[in-house]
């Protein structure tokens, strides 16, 4: 019962997260992340009716759909680092790099467990096959989170709101892929029901964070833009090594 | 494929940042002041907040020899106490110092369009470097008082004359090497 309220309380969720996302003209602004709530909505509704009336195509249907979430998740933290970084190019380059250096080591490794599997077990591979999408989604994030408090970038509240609901349901799938694949039913069972609640937090948190717009705070405008960074790089080594002497005269024999 | 400790050490971190995202400190961070743009002079913002002549008073064993010359247990042990207390502080302020340095590094380097990522690594090692080296000093202050730091000093401060010599002579044997392949057809 409590299952079947949370169920459809995720439903409504997402529904409101989208009217909210049109009415706010958010869908503009974080067009992929839409895209996301708009085919989770559309991904829960086509399972149930295929649960009900082709029960046998489910689970064809529920593989099929889940990677498909996937790539569009992948998508979502490509624009957290679109959206968030806008104002810093030399943070952007940084962020590009790495995150194509994760995902090219994420595709690289899905290729070459697949290639050395010799038991091809669809329903235990495609869940390797996503724990693995997962676990590199949450390298990204991670990334991408320190490179936020490193720069001191600021984010919104909408950016946050996303941020945190994504990152969330990225650490929980790790989580539940990770035993669900190497644990027995027991864990299973009891996942199932804890999966939901940490669900339905995820979309509380987006409903919360995205009900308006809110443009992301500009930076301090004391910072000069198009600087030299090479300038920069210069001065900032020579202020450490300026310090470094500094030190060094406390100690000096 | 991926361990089952490096999966959930990867959630557990994930989980931790987005913890410190929930609270804020992104933003926190950001409402630090900003002085880049003015000389080091102007900002006030540079380690050396302390005049050297002070500093090396501070960890110079002649006030201690002119307060051991007292033969009071009392002045000495107050001396230390005093002395130990100014130098910690200035350990600390020298750190505070140099992390005010690295924050207004990446204050503009954010917004550069050509940040390299060898030079970004390169300072952040540096930064890392002077951190430790604040960390042990504030520890051989703690632990053994600034007068008795001079011993260890001087043994330090060989090794890294010895290592800089050593990176000097590289790199002038690279500059040579690179006039001698440029002047070659």
């Amino acid at each position: 019962m409590l299952n079947q309220f949370i169920w459809w309380g995720g439903i409504a969720l997402e529904l409101l997260l989208l009217v909210r996302g049109i009415r706010g003209k958010l869908v503009f602004q974080y067009p992929v992340f839409y895209a996301y709530i708009s085919f989770v909505l559309l991904q829960s509704l086509l399972r149930l009716a295929t649960y009900h009336w082709n029960s046998s195509a489910y689970p064809y249907v529920y593989w099929v759909t889940e990677f498909v979430g996937v790539a569009i998740g992948c998508g979502v933290v490509f624009e957290i680092y679109r959206v968030g970084l806008s104002a810093f190019p030399g943070t952007a380059r940084v962020a590009r790099n790495l995150l194509f250096f994760v995902f090219v080591m994420a595709i690289a490794k899905t290729f070459v467990d697949v290639s050395n599997d010799p038991r091809w077990r669809p329903a235990a591979t495609t869940m390797d096959l996503e724990r693995i999408l997962r676990i590199e989604q949450a390298f990204a994030i991670v990334a991408l989170i320190a490179l936020f408090l490193v720069y001191s970038i600021p984010f919104g509240r909408n950016l946050r709101g996303i941020l945190l609901g994504y990152g969330m349901f990225i650490a929980m799938s790790v989580i539940w892929l990770t035993f669900g694949t190497s644990s027995g039913d027991t864990f299973r069972h009891y996942w199932s029901y804890a999966q939901p609640p940490s669900y339905f937090m995820t979309l509380a948190v987006w409903a919360a964070h995205l009900w308006s717009y809110r443009a992301s705070p500009e930076p301090r405008a004391t910072v000069l833009l198009e600087q030299q960074y090479q300038r920069i790089a210069a001065a900032t080594t020579r202020r450490l090594q300026d310090a470094r002497g500094y030190l060094a005269r406390a100690v000096r024999p | 494929m991926i361990g089952i400790y490096a999966a959930l050490l990867i959630s557990f971190l994930l989980l931790v940042l987005l913890l410190s995202v929930w609270r804020g400190k992104a933003q926190a961070a950001q409402q630090l002041p900003s002085n880049f743009g003015l000389t080091p002079g102007e900002e006030g913002g540079e380690p050396e907040a302390c005049p050297p002549e002070i500093v090396s008073r501070i960890f110079s064993g002649d006030d201690w020899g002119f307060v051991e010359g007292l033969r009071s247990p009392l002045v000495k042990k107050l001396f230390r106490r005093e002395r130990k207390a100014v130098a910690l502080i200035w350990v600390q302020e020298t750190s505070a110092g140099i992390r005010r340095v690295m924050r207004e590094h990446l204050e503009s380097a954010r917004r550069s369009h050509d940040l390299e990522i060898t030079s970004e690594a390169k300072i952040f090692l540096q930064y890392a470097q002077l951190q430790f080296a604040c960390g042990v000093l504030f520890a051989c202050v703690e632990l053994a008082g600034p007068q008795r730091l001079r011993g260890l000093a001087i043994y330090t401060d060989a090794l890294a004359r010895s290592i800089a010599d050593a990176r000097l002579t590289l790199t002038a044997a690279g500059v040579r090497h690179e006039i001698h392949g440029a002047d070659s057809p």
